[in-house]
């Protein structure tokens, strides 16, 4: 079973040395890791030639502006049987090929989503990183016992290559390219895995900017996906569960969280102080669990991030859904140095 | 946000539990069991989150507005009223009204209160403590028509104890009314924000333990039943008639006090007013006539407290 993991990228001179490095020292060799790049101006072309042969670089001389673009043209020299997709800001774990390995040797996987832990940076990755503790341990781990993965994460994803090319294809007409790739293979039926043991580190927004931008992205392409793959929500029960809890629920409790306080703060504060020992809980198993102490120190700042993400969960919903005024901005994340702090953790 | 609110994370949280036993029973018995967590028809599902999520938001809406709201706070931050007592004079008249409580009668004491206020006639509120706390509204309207009503202590939670029954201060050592009267009396000083003075014993009686806890507790003015200056002249409900009692006996009850140089203290029933629950109109006439009738008397409404410090 030959694996070929497939790496977009657009300016990543801060990360794309770390990311392939971490390809390339695998417990389980990738047999192909193909690299394109989207038209970068800075180093990352030199870069990328110092790893010689040991990478395939796929050059597009201009930069097509989305991250499925880029995809799209990596994918024609992919000869794997399997297709890694992942993002140029990410570390791989070592084991990680290992991992998608032994989760294809079940003839009914066709798909596997990997488990994302957020690189250390500052209080807003420490929230995220609780946000992905709370997703990832509560959340996906459930939607994997009831069939419904709701999102195979764009940066550690893995597909059996040819019902990739047979079943999937890019659409470029969502911002979340990897919600598409997951609704469209709960639309065919085919079973997606979900390994906690296959890990990723990635970068994620380290100021409110890049952050709002980032979610507005995420908030967009659900909507987006929800309103193009709506059939799927009547067609297995538990994507119904997921996806009216998701978006009924995640509706009713982003509007309420505006609501509430406008009509009566005093029982507003009381909601609040149930909602923190309940955050303080999952904080304190992130932190044992992550060996991260900056997920308790941090999160109280959770609650802020809450009325930030419930503003733009409601904006986007009116931008996508009752104006139609589709956001097809693709805009790139800031990049930072990856830290070598961390790096006992990825082996 | 991006894994909707509690109800979501009670349902994960449950399909993991029902997982882990499965997985436990299946290790445990050495049988495989199938871990998928079976769920109804998609379109069952759907209607239950529906469901479920409305009702939530819906009680969550209905209790934000109906619990003391920010309107309500602002209103008490900002409400100043008028002062029309009197504390001297002749024919003074309080009025008493008894059983003012949480969560019960509210139509019929803010019907009374308001118009009595409207007619310039101050109030005296016999209030019960217990549960007080939690009904924000009541507090509340206490609160916004203080300046020109008098809250007085009536019981803890005037509950009828033992066979036969007892009235709750009717049996009372020292120290069991005291500890009654100090908690009682903290709510109201708390939630009025002026001193508690007055003690109207639940069902007019009191023992003579409570008598003495009375004095320790602070509580100088007693209006019971009897012939002391405070004690009620008469009442607004015949309970051997079971019926209203007339405006005109009230009327004269009250003369005789007049001539005597005696404050009337007309006892006063919000539940005298009311039929199955609600404020009955026919009957509530009859408190407004009585108001009327009696500032034809030319009588001037004071509080204890006001009489008190006056003598």
């Amino acid at each position: 079973m030959m694996i070929s993991i497939l790496i977009p990228c657009h300016n990543e001179e801060k990360t794309i040395k770390e990311c392939l490095e971490s390809c390339l020292f695998q417990t389980l060799k990738f047999d192909e890791i193909i690299v394109v790049d989207d038209g970068s101006t800075d180093s990352t072309p030199s870069i990328l030639e110092s790893f010689g042969k040991k990478i395939t670089v796929v050059r597009i001389p201009k930069k097509t502006g989305n991250k499925s673009f880029a995809q799209q043209k990596g994918l024609k020299f992919v000869t794997g049987d399997i297709l890694v997709m992942t993002d140029a800001d990410t570390i791989l774990h070592c084991n990680f090929a290992r991992r998608i390995a032994l989760d294809f040797k079940d003839k009914k996987t066709v798909a596997v989503a990997g488990y994302v832990k957020s690189l250390k940076h500052n209080w807003l990755t420490a929230c995220r990183e609780l946000d992905y503790v709370i997703g990832q341990d509560i959340y996906k781990t459930a939607q994997s016992y009831i069939d419904a993965v709701y999102v195979m994460p764009g940066c550690a994803s893995a597909f059996r290559t040819k019902v990739f090319k047979k079943c999937i294809t890019f659409d470029h007409d969502t911002l979340t390219e990897d919600l598409d790739f997951t609704y469209k293979l709960h639309e065919k039926g085919l079973k997606i895995k979900y390994d906690r043991k296959a890990i990723v580190y990635t970068q994620d927004p380290a100021t409110i900017r890049s952050y709002v931008t980032q979610m507005k992205r995420w908030y967009s392409g659900g909507w987006q996906n929800l309103s193009k793959h709506r059939k799927v929500i009547l067609e297995k029960p538990g994507n119904s569960l997921e996806l009216s809890l998701m978006f009924i629920e995640g509706f009713m409790f982003s509007s309420l969280m505006f609501i509430v306080p406008i009509i009566n703060i005093t029982l507003f504060a009381y909601f609040m102080m149930l909602y923190l020992p309940v955050l303080f809980a999952f904080s304190l198993y992130g932190t044992v669990k992550r060996k991260r102490l900056d997920l308790l120190i941090y999160f109280p700042a959770y609650l802020i991030l809450l009325f930030l993400d419930a503003y733009l969960f409601i904006r986007t919903f009116f931008d996508e859904i009752v104006f139609k005024n589709k956001n097809r901005k693709w805009t790139i994340p800031e990049r930072r140095d990856i830290l070598c702090n961390t790096e006992e953790d990825f082996h | 946000m991006q894994y909707g609110g509690g109800l979501s994370l009670i349902v994960h949280l449950a399909i993991i539990i029902i997982a882990k036993i499965k997985r436990s029973v299946s290790k445990i018995l050495g049988i495989p069991i199938k871990i998928r967590i079976p769920l109804p028809h998609p379109i069952i599902i759907i209607a239950l989150v529906f469901f479920v999520v409305g009702l939530i938001g819906y009680s969550l809406l209905i209790s934000s507005a109906s619990e003391y709201s920010n309107l309500d706070y602002i209103s008490d931050s900002t409400y100043k009223c008028d002062s029309f007592l009197k504390t001297n004079g002749p024919n003074m008249v309080v009025l008493r009204l008894d059983d003012v409580q949480a969560y019960s009668y509210h139509e019929e004491v803010f019907a009374i209160i308001k118009d009595s206020f409207k007619k310039n006639a101050s109030i005296v509120a016999g209030v019960i403590p217990d549960k007080l706390n939690d009904d924000k509204k009541l507090i509340s309207y206490l609160r916004n028509n203080n300046c020109n009503l008098e809250i007085a202590i009536h019981g803890y939670n005037h509950i009828l104890t033992g066979n036969p029954t007892i009235p709750e201060f009717g049996n009372l050592s020292e120290d069991e009314a005291y500890k009654k009267l100090i908690l009682g009396k903290t709510i109201l000083e708390r939630i009025s924000k002026q001193p508690i003075r007055t003690f109207i014993p639940p069902n007019n009686l009191y023992s003579a333990g409570t008598s003495l806890a009375l004095k320790k507790a602070g509580l100088d003015i007693i209006s019971s039943e009897g012939n002391n200056t405070f004690d009620y002249t008469v009442a607004t409900f015949d309970h051997d008639k079971n019926s209203l009692t007339p405006i005109n006996e009230i009327l004269l009850k009250c003369q005789q006090n007049f001539m005597e140089n005696k404050p009337c203290i007309i006892m006063i029933h919000p539940q005298d007013y009311e039929t199955n629950g609600k404020l009955d109109s026919e009957k509530y006439l009859n408190f407004q006539m009585l108001i009327d009738k009696l500032q034809e008397n030319n009588a001037s409404f004071s509080r204890f407290i006001d009489i008190a410090d006056n003598d």
